[in-house]
């Protein structure tokens, strides 16, 4: 049974008013997740604006399909499952081409990171669509190559490969960014 | 700030990431949302302490929005009529009454079945106000936050007299009502006399079973009736609405005693399911495990906090060693599960819950 409690609302009453398209129990469920979606949708968008549609698509899809949810998991687990989906699907319409580039940047010297989140938000931002997408669902969501690969409709093997060249690009992002606040 | 490893810096920053969104996104959204069933819903939504059981939940539901439209239709007929309602004596049977009252109303929406829906809410038989009553329970857990709904039950059982001063306070609050589409009240209404009078005590809980620790709510059909609830593990409570947590496992039964009648409920509780484990190879609660006597099968689905799946298993024993299926150790925090248990007594119970993974 759920116990957070917000706005007298729990998450089974917020759900079930959800299910009946209450307005009030619409905007009490988006309320409690709409800013840690929010969150999600800037790490698969490469600026705010794409963010923002991102969330809307992703929230009008939420009450959509609101009675589908069938308390699999965490109701926050579901509704990331289709903000994430939905940053997929843009992507997959966009028709990016999974290039196998020989173009590897450096290796890295060190492997430590210390970063606030606005700037690693930005680095990551600033990836190609391709690497920031596989680097957002291997690093932070915890997805497996072979899924990864399933999602995108790539190899294990390509997807294993874009991760490591995500990662060695974001790399060299924050060494550079680092070296840039040492200069200072 | 400490200098970590890429992917742990990332986990660190990114779980707890929530930017504020424009304002005004949410007006996009809603612009895009269907419009939602009759506004009368949410007032009748039960929000008592009984609204988290779902299996009771949907007919109370349904049972409340009965009553209270039947009387929202009563009420407007009364106000409509005005004083000559308040002529019939008590005694007189609701029958004469709703007949005198029909051929003034000329509302189309009254025609004969919501006649007949008018006859059995009539008050004058204070039996079947009392049964409707008892079959809604939920409403006297709220009621104290519900004045409308508490208004109408005491116009229903009140006399004639009272009726007017109420039905005139109900008036602006139930404008709307008689928009309500009359075909769905008699086909649920005819229920009522159904339990009418001489129904046998029986007691209504949440659940018959669960893991410990759990939490039961027990009432009986007939809220008016001072009813007793023996837990059967040394609580007693003489609550309308009584609340007992089982913290053992074991099998217990409830007993309501009412008026010198019994009626009994068997609840079993399983042995409370681990809620934290430490797979860092040191000998102890390296594996989350279930692994008990009382549970014939059970299959569980154990997600992470973004919703994957990283665990899925079938049987009489079940263990996850925290790590994700490509063999990446699981990280350090909450996970949520689903378990879907059959006791070797045969209860099948159904739980969710979180997990804490440390290392």
């Amino acid at each position: 049974m759920s116990v957070s409690n917000t706005g007298g609302m729990s998450e089974e009453q917020l759900v079930d008013g959800c299910r009946k398209a209450e307005p009030a129990a619409q905007k009490g469920l988006y309320d409690r997740y709409s800013r840690k979606m929010f969150g999600v949708c800037l790490r698969y968008s490469g600026n705010r604006e794409e963010a923002e549609d991102l969330l809307q698509e992703a929230w009008v899809t939420v009450f959509g399909k609101i009675s589908s949810f069938k308390g699999e998991g965490s109701l926050e687990g579901w509704i990331r499952r289709i903000v994430i989906n939905t940053a997929l699907m843009h992507l997959r319409q966009k028709k990016i081409q999974w290039v196998d580039t020989d173009n590897v940047p450096d290796v890295i010297a060190t492997e430590m990171v210390s970063l606030e989140t606005r700037d690693l938000l930005l680095l990551i931002q600033e990836l190609p669509e391709g690497f920031r997408t596989v680097f957002n669902l291997y690093a932070i969501e915890g997805y497996s190559h072979s899924e990864i690969g399933n999602l995108l409709g790539i190899s294990e093997n390509t997807s294993k490969s874009q991760y490591s060249r995500a990662r060695a690009h974001l790399m060299n992002k924050v060494q550079r960014l680092n070296n840039a606040e040492t200069e200072k | 700030m400490k200098p970590h490893k890429l992917e742990d810096q990332l986990k660190e920053n990114f779980s707890n990431f929530e930017p504020e969104v424009d304002p005004s996104l949410w007006t996009k959204i809603s612009s895009q949302l269907p419009a939602g069933p009759a506004p009368t819903q949410p007032v009748t939504e039960p929000s008592g302490v009984l609204s988290s059981i779902s299996s009771a939940g949907t007919w109370i539901a349904g049972t409340a929005a009965v009553i209270i439209s039947g009387a929202a239709i009563y009420l407007t007929l009364n106000t409509s009529t005005g004083p000559e309602t308040l002529k019939v004596p008590d005694s007189k049977p609701a029958v004469t009454k709703e007949e005198q009252i029909q051929p003034a109303e000329s509302n189309q929406e009254t025609s004969s079945p919501v006649k007949s829906e008018n006859i059995q809410v009539q008050p004058s038989d204070r039996k079947t106000s009392e049964s409707s009553q008892s079959l809604t329970p939920e409403n006297r857990s709220s009621g104290s936050d519900k004045p409308t709904e508490e208004e109408i039950r005491l116009s229903q059982n009140s006399t004639e007299s009272t009726v007017t001063p109420s039905a005139q306070d109900m008036n602006p609050v139930r404008a709307p009502k008689p928009e309500i589409p009359a075909t769905e009240k008699p086909k649920v209404d005819p229920s009522h006399p159904a339990n009418e009078s001489l129904v046998p005590l029986k007691i209504i809980t949440n659940t018959t079973g669960g893991f410990a620790p759990l939490t039961v709510t027990a009432m009986s059909n007939q809220a008016g009736k001072n009813s007793e609830f023996d837990f059967g593990d040394g609580n007693v409570s003489r609550n309308e609405s009584a609340t007992h947590t089982y913290r053992n496992a074991g099998i217990y039964t409830i007993t309501c005693s009412a008026d010198g009648r019994m009626s009994e409920q068997e609840i079993e509780v399983l042995d409370a399911l681990p809620t934290a484990f430490s797979p860092n190879g040191d000998g102890t609660n390296d594996v989350f495990e279930i692994n008990n006597s009382s549970i014939k099968e059970a299959e569980i689905n154990i997600y992470n906090r973004y919703g994957r799946k990283v665990y899925s298993g079938k049987g009489d024993h079940l263990s996850w060693n925290g790590q994700y299926d490509d063999g990446r150790p699981a990280e350090t925090g909450t996970y949520f599960y689903d378990i879907f248990a059959t006791s070797s007594r045969g209860g099948v119970y159904k739980q969710k819950g979180t997990l804490t993974l440390f290392r």
